[in-house]
C-alpha cells in the first residue's frame, strides 16, 4: 500500500515542481507551450529527473550498507566512494581535462570511486574475522586518505580551477548529458529490483552473520552483493550530479519510521522516497532565491545535520 | 543410548579440529554422534571451544580437519536451503540494529521454507503463532526489537529458531539472559516442543544444574576435547567437575524427587573479615 501512495506522489511532485523556479510556470501554460517555455521545460525536466535518480540512488544504497553493515549510521559514502570520486574529478579539473569535455568530469570521478572502492575492499579482505568493521574501518581509511590529497591539490590549484572543484564538490543536478543519466537511472532500477527480490535475506543478514546463516541465507556473499552493488550506485550518482550528502542517511531511516523495516518494501520505498526527496530539495535550492541558485548540496546537508544527531539519540534504545 | 545404529544418527562429527590462530587449537579431534530425538548439553570452563563446535556442527564454521555428517552427508554439501530446514542455531550475540518488530523476526524463521517470491501460506502463519504462544512472546509481537530487554530478545531468536521446524536445533547459552522463571519457562517450552516434534536439541550452557535435570546426555568438554560423555549423573561426578572447572563442586539428592542437585562450591563471605 504504500508502495501505491509513494508511486502516485512522484509524478505530481514531478509537475508541481516543474513549474516552479525562477521562471515561473502555471498549470494550464503546459498545456499549450510556447517555445521559450518548452526550452525551460526540458531543462528542469532533465534536471527532475537527474535528481530522483540521484537521490533514488543514495537512498536505495544507503539502505543496503546499513542492512550489510548492520548499522544504521552507514551511508554509501562511508566506503570511501564519494573520496575517490572527489580525488577523480578534481584530477580532470587540475589537468584541464574539464576544459576539453564536460564529460571528463564525470569519466573520472567514476574511476576514482571505482578505484577506491576497490582499495577498500582489498584491504577489508586482510581482516576476514568480521567483515562489517573492518570495511567501515577501510572505508573510513581511504576516505580520510581521499579528503587529504584533494586538500592538497586545492591548496596547490589556482584560483580558477577551485571554484570549478568547489562547485563540483557542492553538488550540481543538472545533468551534463543524456547518456549518463541514462546509466545511472538503469543501473537504479536493475539495482532496486535485485534487492527486492533478495529482500527477505536481506532482513536476516541485519542480524549478524550467524543466524543469517543460520536462517538459511549466504551472509557472505549477500553484504558483498549488498556493498558492491550499492557502492556502484554511489559512483554513478557521484558521477552525475557531484556529491550529495545525507540523502543515503536519511532516507532509509524515513522510510524505516513510517512504513517499517522489511526490506522487500524498503528498497523500493527509499529509491521513490529519496527521488522525491532530491526533487523537492533541488526545487528549494533553485527556487529559494530567485536571482541565484543555491548548490543542493547545501539543502541536504542543513535538514542532514540535525537528522543525524537524532539518529545518533536514537541508536541507543534501539540497542536496549 | 544402546541400541541405535549408525544410520539413525542425526549429526555426526568425525574428528574435528579448530583454531582461529595458527598453533592454538580451540577444538581438537573431537568425535560424537547425536541421534534423532536426542536432547544433548554441552558443559565445559569458559574458552574450551564449546560454541565453536557448535559452530562447526551448523556448517557456520569449516573445521580444519575431520568432517561433520548431517544424516550421513556432508554438512558442507547442502545448499543454504535445505541446510536451514534440517538445522537452526541460535548463536549467543545477537545484533538488532534494524527496527524490525517482533513479530517480523520470528517470521524470518520461515525463509528457508518460502519461495522468494510467494508470500507466507497459512500453515507458516499457523507455526508463527504458535511458537510464539509458546515462548510467551504474543504480547511483544508488535514491539521492536531493539527496545526488549536481553532476556526478552533471546526468547524471539529461540522463538525464531523454532519457527524454522528443524530437526536439529542448536543452542549457545539459551537461558543465559533469562532469570529464573523465564528461564524455566523456555527450557519447558523447549523441551515440549522437542517431544511433539522428535527433534533433537543441543544445548551449550553452563549450568551443570539444568544439563543434569533436563539432558538426556551430557558432554563435558576441556581444552577443545571431550573429557566425558554419557548419562549426565555418570559424566557430572565430583572428581569430572573438579578436573573440568579445577573447583569444587557439591552434590546432593533433592529428596522432593531423587534426582541430584549439583551446586558449585562458594566461599561462604559472610563470615570472613
Amino acid at each position: 500500500m504504500p508502495l501505491i501512495w509513494a508511486s502516485l506522489l512522484v509524478p505530481i511532485c514531478f509537475i508541481i515542481f516543474m513549474c516552479c523556479g525562477s521562471y515561473s510556470v502555471d498549470l494550464h501554460d503546459l498545456l499549450d507551450p510556447s517555445p521559450r517555455l518548452l526550452a525551460v521545460l526540458k531543462l528542469r525536466v532533465l534536471r527532475l529527473a537527474c535528481a530522483f535518480v540521484v537521490g533514488g540512488s543514495l537512498a536505495v544504497g544507503g539502505a543496503a550498507c546499513q542492512a550489510a553493515l548492520r548499522n544504521p549510521l552507514a551511508e554509501p559514502y562511508i566506503l570511501g566512494v564519494s573520496g575517490g570520486a572527489s580525488v577523480g574529478a578534481a584530477t580532470a579539473i587540475i589537468c584541464g581535462l574539464a576544459i576539453i569535455s564536460e564529460f571528463f568530469i564525470p569519466m573520472f570521478s567514476l574511476v576514482g570511486a571505482v578505484t577506491a572502492l576497490l582499495l577498500v575492499l582489498a584491504i577489508s579482505k586482510r581482516w576476514a574475522s568480521d567483515t562489517p568493521a573492518s570495511i567501515a574501518l577501510a572505508g573510513v581509511v581511504i576516505g580520510s586518505m581521499c579528503s587529504s590529497l584533494l586538500m592538497f591539490m586545492i591548496s596547490m590549484s589556482n584560483s580558477h580551477e577551485l571554484n570549478g572543484i568547489t562547485w563540483w564538490l557542492l553538488g550540481c543536478l543538472q545533468p551534463s548529458g543524456a547518456f549518463l543519466l541514462l546509466l545511472a537511472s538503469g543501473s537504479l532500477l536493475a539495482a532496486t529490483a535485485l534487492f527486492t527480490i533478495l529482500g527477505r535475506e536481506v532482513d536476516a543478514v541485519t542480524f549478524g552473520e550467524e543466524t543469517a546463516f543460520s536462517l538459511g541465507a549466504d551472509p557472505k556473499k549477500l553484504s558483498w552483493i549488498l556493498l558492491g552493488v550499492s557502492s556502484l550506485l554511489a559512483a554513478c550518482s557521484v558521477a552525475v550530479s557531484g556529491i550529495i550528502g545525507f540523502v543515503g542517511l536519511i532516507t532509509p531511516h524515513i522510510a524505516r519510521n513510517l512504513f517499517g523495516s522489511r526490506h522487500r518494501q524498503l528498497f523500493p520505498l527509499c529509491m521513490l522516497l529519496g527521488g522525491i526527496f532530491m526533487m523537492s530539495c533541488d526545487t528549494l535550492a533553485r527556487s529559494a532565491f530567485s536571482t541565484r541558485e543555491l548548490p543542493v548540496g547545501v539543502i541536504t546537508s542543513f535538514i542532514g545535520g540535525p537528522f543525524f544527531l537524532w539518529i545518533l539519540s536514537r541508536r541507543r534504545t534501539w540497542e536496549g | 543410548m544402546g541400541g541405535i545404529n549408525n544410520m539413525e544418527q542425526l549429526i555426526e562429527a568425525r574428528g574435528i579440529s579448530f583454531s582461529y590462530r595458527p598453533g592454538k587449537p580451540v577444538v581438537s579431534d573431537v568425535d560424537f554422534q547425536l541421534p534423532k530425538g536426542c536432547v544433548a548439553a554441552i558443559v565445559g570452563p569458559n574458552g574450551v571451544g564449546k560454541s565453536t563446535i557448535l559452530k562447526i556442527l551448523c556448517g557456520y564454521l569449516k573445521p580444519l580437519a575431520g568432517e561433520v555428517l548431517l544424516e550421513g552427508r556432508a554438512i558442507q554439501s547442502y545448499d543454504s536451503l535445505s541446510r536451514s530446514r534440517l538445522v537452526a542455531a541460535v548463536p549467543q550475540n545477537v545484533y538488532a540494529p534494524i527496527p524490525f518488530t517482533v513479530e517480523q523476526v520470528v517470521r524470518m524463521g520461515r525463509l528457508a521454507r518460502i519461495s522468494r517470491f510467494s508470500r507466507l501460506s497459512h500453515e507458516d502463519k499457523d507455526v508463527i503463532a504458535r511458537t510464539m504462544h509458546d515462548l510467551n512472546i504474543e504480547a511483544l509481537a508488535g514491539r521492536a526489537i531493539g527496545e526488549l530487554s536481553g532476556g526478552e530478545r533471546q526468547r524471539i531468536m529461540i522463538a525464531t529458531a523454532l519457527a524454522q521446524e528443524p530437526d536439529l536445533l542448536l543452542l549457545d547459552e539459551p537461558t543465559s539472559h533469562l532469570d529464573i522463571g523465564n528461564s524455566a519457562r523456555v527450557i519447558k517450552s523447549l523441551i515440549n516442543w522437542q517431544r511433539k516434534k522428535g527433534s533433537s536439541i543441543l544445548i551449550v550452557t553452563h549450568d551443570v544444574q539444568m544439563a543434569a535435570r533436563v539432558c538426556e546426555r551430557v558432554i563435558l568438554l576441556k581444552d577443545g576435547k571431550i573429557l566425558g560423555d554419557g548419562d549426565p549423573h555418570e559424566v557430572l561426578t565430583h572428581d569430572a567437575l573438579f578436573q573440568a572447572y579445577g573447583h569444587g563442586v557439591s552434590s546432593f539428592i533433592n529428596p522432593r524427587d531423587g534426582l541430584p542437585v549439583i551446586l558449585p562450591d562458594l566461599p561462604d563471605a559472610r563470615f570472613e573479615s
